[in-house]
């Protein structure tokens, strides 16, 4: 038995190596990357690299422009902006990959079911996945966040549960293509049960498209958790890049560093996402792969 | 299949759409915690006799499943309900409120395809070029940067620094402008949240259509076009854009939903008397009958642009009509 799985290591070894070739070609794929490792890293490190809180008020003066202790500048309570970018890239990074994560599962899961089974299970599962893409996003998480309390686990908890449905159609039309091929077979073939040939057959083979939903939706929750802290309907406790623009809001005039800077992190991450994803897209689509 | 059949078909099945986003709402404000009740009865002293009359008047007495069925019943007949804070009828606030919206939303998504399209094709004409990759960044910054961000940004250049515009509001308070003044000065107020509004569409808009002008400039009949010796402006927008441009439609018309979360988030930068900012303040009062109607009224509207999109598409396409498409 030892022989055929060290082949298959080998194997993958070799496509994650393949992988790499082509996603290395796409330079803005690397910028991407770069950005996304610098933010884990300064959200890993925070507390090593300011000395301030973020929370902490009065380090300054208040609405002291950006310099050379204050690098971002404070806010109206002198509290350190700088800081509060660091650390508040914990809860976006954080929140865009647990939601992101969870909604994949979710979405896998329930396209897996419907597209193997199919009959009227698939047209239950794709009627509420339809209703779901109707559904504003952004309005419904406001929704829910205002009437079940603005806390970081129901944002993501939200955000999980509303955008799964585009990760479910794709799954659910690779498992349409893929369910009758010859391995799928071969495997029933040889009594493999439902599960196992879901999970171990098909499921590796629908993942290119999933993995790139994933990066994109990443960058739509961060985006999302932002959105939802700006307006005020975000976690109060946690400083948030959305809750310092919230904050930063009324001061725009005065102290414009208050809302430059937090802003500007929003925007880099999610670019980063994009970028990842739009390299992703071309490493992994056979389509494009011989270009 | 006639383009009648088609409608009426697209019509019956939008319909269980509807009843669905109404059902999963009410599930929603229902699960949530706090008793309405108490909320809007809250701000005026209330006693247990004010509190029943209320729980009457709101059917919140009567068992879960019955205030559904009247709640649906009543809903598709268009009687939205009465909100509280407001003492009005809840589908006269949100009309109130819809032209604000809807011109904002019109205008940014005019504006996204009168840059985005020609930014796409341009970028079309010499794939990976400096122009195209100038372009493709660009537009991937633009759907990266945050709507109300943008807005906080463009206040400060366009308002504060540079004085050009006006940051709040539709109109310019205490004035009492009429005709062509008063559209001129709403003019103004729109310029900068429809712009704002535009970006990340405009974006996205670019990017499809460089990608389907790229589809369509590969396939035999632009070959026989170039080789007819046709000149390449003709080439690219009498063969190929026309051609480009379908798939394009039904796009834009899934994005509608999409902005409406933008519109909420610009609506609150620039104080824009819309959909959003009543949204905002229907949350902060916990009106729930308001919040079930907008979400409802939000949805229709989504459900209505959809519906458009597609029959404008099988207008444009007769094959759809004849199609296998679901």
């Amino acid at each position: 038995m030892t022989a055929p799985v060290r082949q298959s290591k080998h194997r993958a070894v070799r496509a994650l190596r393949e992988f790499w070739r082509r996603y290395r070609k796409s330079r803005s794929g690397l910028v991407g990357l770069a950005l996304v490792c610098g933010l884990v890293l300064l959200a890993l490190l925070a507390g090593a690299i300011t000395s301030f809180t973020p929370l902490e008020t009065k380090t300054g003066v208040p609405f002291e422009r950006p310099g050379t202790v204050h690098y971002f500048g404070t806010d109206d309570l002198g509290r350190d902006v700088f800081s509060g970018v660091i650390f508040g890239a914990r809860v976006s990074l954080a929140v865009g990959f647990l939601a992101a994560i969870t909604a994949t599962n979710i979405g896998i899961l329930i396209g897996a079911l419907a597209g193997y089974f199919g009959g009227w299970l698939d047209d239950l599962l794709m009627r509420i996945a339809e209703m779901f893409m109707v559904v504003p996003v952004f309005v419904l998480a406001l929704l829910l966040v205002a009437l079940f309390g603005p806390s970081i686990g129901n944002v993501v908890i939200v955000l999980s549960v509303l955008s799964w449905p585009g990760t479910a159609r794709l799954v659910r039309a690779e498992f349409l293509s893929l369910k009758h091929r010859d391995f799928v077979e071969a495997a029933r073939s040889l009594s493999a049960g439902h599960l196992d040939i879901i999970f171990s057959e098909i499921l590796p083979n629908a993942l290119a498209p999933v993995i790139i939903t994933a990066s994109l939706q990443v960058a739509s929750a961060i985006l999302i958790e932002a959105g939802l802290s700006f307006l005020g309907f975000g976690d109060p406790n946690t400083v948030s890049w959305g809750l310092m623009l919230y904050w930063a809001q009324k001061f725009i005039r005065h102290a414009p560093w208050m809302a430059i800077f937090p802003g500007l992190a929003i925007s880099l991450a999610t670019l980063g996402f994009n970028l990842i994803g739009d390299a992703l897209n071309d490493a992994l689509n056979p389509r494009l792969k011989e270009r | 299949m006639s383009l009648l059949r088609f409608t009426v078909r697209r019509v019956l099945q939008a319909a269980p759409l509807l009843v669905g986003v109404i059902v999963l709402n009410f599930i929603i404000i229902h699960m949530a915690p706090g008793d309405p009740v108490l909320v809007i009865a809250g701000e005026y002293g209330t006693t247990p006799e004010y509190l029943a009359m209320m729980r009457a008047k709101m059917g919140l007495d009567k068992p879960l499943h019955v205030q559904l069925l009247v709640y649906l019943k009543t809903t598709l007949t268009g009687d939205l309900g009465h909100s509280f804070v407001w003492n009005q009828s809840v589908l006269k606030i949100i009309l109130e409120f819809v032209p604000a919206t809807l011109l904002l939303m019109g205008a940014s998504l005019i504006l996204s395809v009168l840059i985005g399209i020609p930014l796409g094709v341009w970028a079309s004409r010499k794939p990976y070029s400096l122009a195209d990759n100038a372009i493709t960044t660009l537009c991937l910054a633009g759907y990266s940067i945050p709507v109300f961000w943008f807005g906080l940004m463009s206040i400060l250049l366009f308002s504060v620094h540079l004085r050009w515009l006006p940051t709040q509001g539709m109109k310019t308070i205490a004035s009492s402008l009429t005709g062509a003044a008063n559209l001129l000065d709403i003019a103004r107020h729109l310029v900068l949240p429809a712009s704002v509004l535009a970006l990340a569409q405009l974006a996205l808009v670019a990017r499809l259509a460089r990608a389907s002008m790229l589809e369509v400039m590969s396939l035999d009949f632009i070959t026989t076009a170039w080789s007819k010796g046709l000149g390449e402006r003709r080439v690219i927008f009498r063969h190929g854009l026309r051609n480009a441009l379908l798939p394009l439609v039904t796009v834009i018309g899934l994005q509608i939903g999409y902005m409406f979360g933008g519109a909420i988030l610009t609506e609150t930068v620039f104080a824009w008397p819309g959909l959003g900012r009543l949204m905002l303040r229907a949350l902060s009062t916990r009106d729930y009958p308001l919040i079930m109607g907008m979400f409802i009224v939000i949805t229709a509207l989504i459900i209505l642009a959809n519906l458009i999109t597609d029959i404008a598409y099988a207008m444009l396409d007769p094959r759809v009509r004849y199609g296998k498409k679901k």
